[in-house]
């Protein structure tokens, strides 16, 4: 067999290759059988009739046809074998000759990754501190998920830390502030079509917090947006809420003006919002809002001795908030090191020079389509009918998602080399150390079947991710200048990892 | 009579093809053509030399059809066949020379 390789840029090989007419000619052969059995010539019994009938009977160019992709098959796996080129997607046929046979493949492969010099990046390492109050909030947090609410026996104002029903509605310089809102998000819609998330960014959150209230007020703002401009700008009718009297949770001049109120008050309060308010329609200015006390409502707080949750930390407050810094402080050095290691890939994928087919990215787009579609499964919509909503092809969906795929693909790509270059091995306690790790989250029951999932056919997955974590701790070490020196013998043994990390993968 | 109307087809079959390895080749012939006629009319068709010519007659199958009338039957028509062997080595592209 003749082959001749040439390399193309973005990653391809152009293979020539022309079969030996020995494979041709069996396949050839093969063809016309399997073609005998399926056609009815007169005279012959289905599948009896030879080769040279059926050639007469349709011609030469039918069993070629019905030969093509067999030799094509056996030929390009057998030019790859002699070449030793290994293919990491779907290769293109770019030209065919049948007389004598011979075609040209395109064969994406392994794309070249040239990583800038990644060990001198350095990022800076930024934990927020875990302070008292950060604790005593959590706590706070805890305890306010088990509040009890009670009616008021006899009417009576509005306490520090009462639930108020009300109906509220704000205004800036005498405008209701959902309409402005309404206007702003149909000239959002009209300034660009694609960006209607920043409309639902700049939603207001009227009191100055996240609390389940707010976000209660949030929804019904959404829902009658729509009615508000046919009502009177004074008429005093707003969404209904609940407030929690806390100085916390609202702006002072609101917090001030319920304090002491009666259920059935109709008040107006002028507010001046911070300047860094996230709604930039109401941010600095003064907001007018026009409350109805409906109901207060007393909020009764466990007991801190009493709090379900201290059965985790065996009755023991101490022992509680020592578990709640603890975990403050861990999510903390999660957060920070994820921020840290995602800054570094944006460097390192900026600094990298790329030579990705096409093929390649392709694949990736369709396997993140794949995704997307199983999350839809989830929903019991499958990929056809989700197509079929969005009004996409398969191929337009595909298409759509080249960019992202690219970029996805873009990092992997970087993170292997240097998986590679940094000669980060797996050794197998590691894995069996992550399964018990894993393990200790379940049921002692549950354990037995657990295990040997894990160490059957998921043990690929927790291995890859013991694999990446360790690959993070790396970044992490060399992005805050920690990283051991590599050892020449470490770069030279790089290239006989690459097995061992693709099946990780 | 002319070559052309002695040797009327050739019949190709799973027989005949495994026949044709032998350098047997298998034609219907006119009914009226007697084995001399044959020879001659092959030799100069395909340019080939005859060593022997087997002929006969193949009797129509009588067919028996069910109409509104009742069974109305009739006869294929009937042919004479000739097996003609060639000297070795010598062959007839039946698929070219017709």
């Amino acid at each position: 067999m003749k082959v001749t390789t040439e390399r193309l840029p973005k990653s391809l090989i152009a293979l020539d290759i022309e079969p030996d007419a020995a494979l041709v000619d069996r396949e050839l052969a093969r063809a016309a059988k399997r073609l005998a059995s399926k056609v009815n010539i007169p005279g012959f019994r289905p599948g009896k009739a030879p080769r040279f009938i059926i050639e007469n009977y349709y011609g030469k160019e039918v069993i070629q046809e019905e030969a093509t992709d067999e030799i094509i098959q056996a030929a390009f796996k057998e030019a790859l074998k002699q070449e030793d080129i290994e293919p990491i997607a779907q290769a293109t046929i770019e030209k065919l000759e049948l007389d004598p046979f011979r075609f040209r493949v395109l064969v994406p492969v392994e794309p070249t990754v040239t990583l800038g010099d990644y060990r001198a990046i350095r990022e800076d390492y930024e934990e927020e501190e875990i302070t008292d109050e950060i604790v005593q909030e959590a706590m706070d947090q805890m305890r306010d998920r088990h509040v009890v609410l009670q009616e008021l026996e006899e009417p009576r104002p509005a306490q520090e830390g009462d639930q108020l029903e009300v109906v509220m509605d704000s205004f800036v310089d005498g405008k209701r502030l959902a309409e402005l809102e309404a206007e702003a998000a149909m000239a959002e819609d009209e300034d660009d079509d694609e960006d209607d998330d920043s409309a639902e960014d700049t939603t207001d959150e009227v009191a100055d917090s996240t609390s389940d209230a707010d976000a209660d007020a949030e929804e019904s703002d959404d829902a009658e947006s729509d009615d508000a401009d046919d009502e009177d700008a004074e008429d005093a009718e707003g969404e209904e809420t609940t407030l929690i009297l806390d100085e916390k949770r609202l702006v002072p001049e609101l917090y001030q003006g319920l304090l002491g109120a009666q259920a059935g008050d109709e008040l107006s309060i002028d507010a001046t919002m911070p300047e860094d308010h996230s709604n930039e329609l109401i941010a600095g200015k003064t907001v007018t809002f026009k409350v109805k006390v409906n109901d207060i409502k007393q909020r009764i707080l466990p007991d801190w001795d009493e709090l379900p949750s201290l059965e985790e930390a065996e009755g023991d407050l101490d022992t509680l908030r020592a578990k709640t810094r603890e975990r403050l402080e861990r999510n903390v050095r999660d957060n920070a090191r994820r921020e840290l290691v995602n800054r570094f890939i944006e460097r390192v994928v900026a600094e990298t020079e790329y030579d990705v087919p096409d093929a390649m990215i392709r694949e990736r787009a369709h396997s993140l389509l794949h995704e997307q579609a199983e999350q839809f499964a989830r929903y019991g919509i499958d990929l056809d009918r989700y197509l079929e909503l969005v009004g996409k092809t398969h191929e337009e969906a595909v298409d759509e998602l080249l960019e992202p795929a690219e970029e996805s693909l873009r990092s992997t790509l970087a993170l292997r080399q240097i998986l590679r270059n940094e000669n980060l091995k797996l050794e197998d306690s590691e894995v069996d150390e992550e399964v018990e790790r894993l393990l200790e989250d379940y049921k002692p029951e549950q354990r037995a079947i657990v295990r040997q999932r894990l160490e059957g056919d998921l043990r690929p997955t927790v291995a890859a991710s013991v694999l990446d974590q360790k690959l993070r701790d790396r970044l992490v070490e060399i992005a805050t200048g920690t990283a051991p020196e590599l050892t020449a013998d470490a770069t030279a043994a790089a290239t006989d990892t690459t097995s061992a990390t693709e099946t990780a993968e | 009579m002319n070559a052309h109307d002695i040797i009327i087809r050739p019949i190709i079959t799973e027989k005949n093809t495994a026949l044709m390895e032998q350098g047997k080749y298998t034609f219907e012939v006119a009914q009226a053509a007697n084995k001399p006629m044959i020879k001659a009319a092959v030799e100069q068709l395909f340019d080939v030399t005859v060593l022997a010519v087997n002929t006969m007659n193949v009797k129509g199958k009588t067919k028996v059809r069910r109409t509104r009338q009742g069974f109305t039957s009739g006869r294929k028509r009937s042919w004479k066949k000739a097996v003609v062997t060639l000297s070795a080595g010598e062959n007839i592209d039946i698929f070219a020379d017709l």
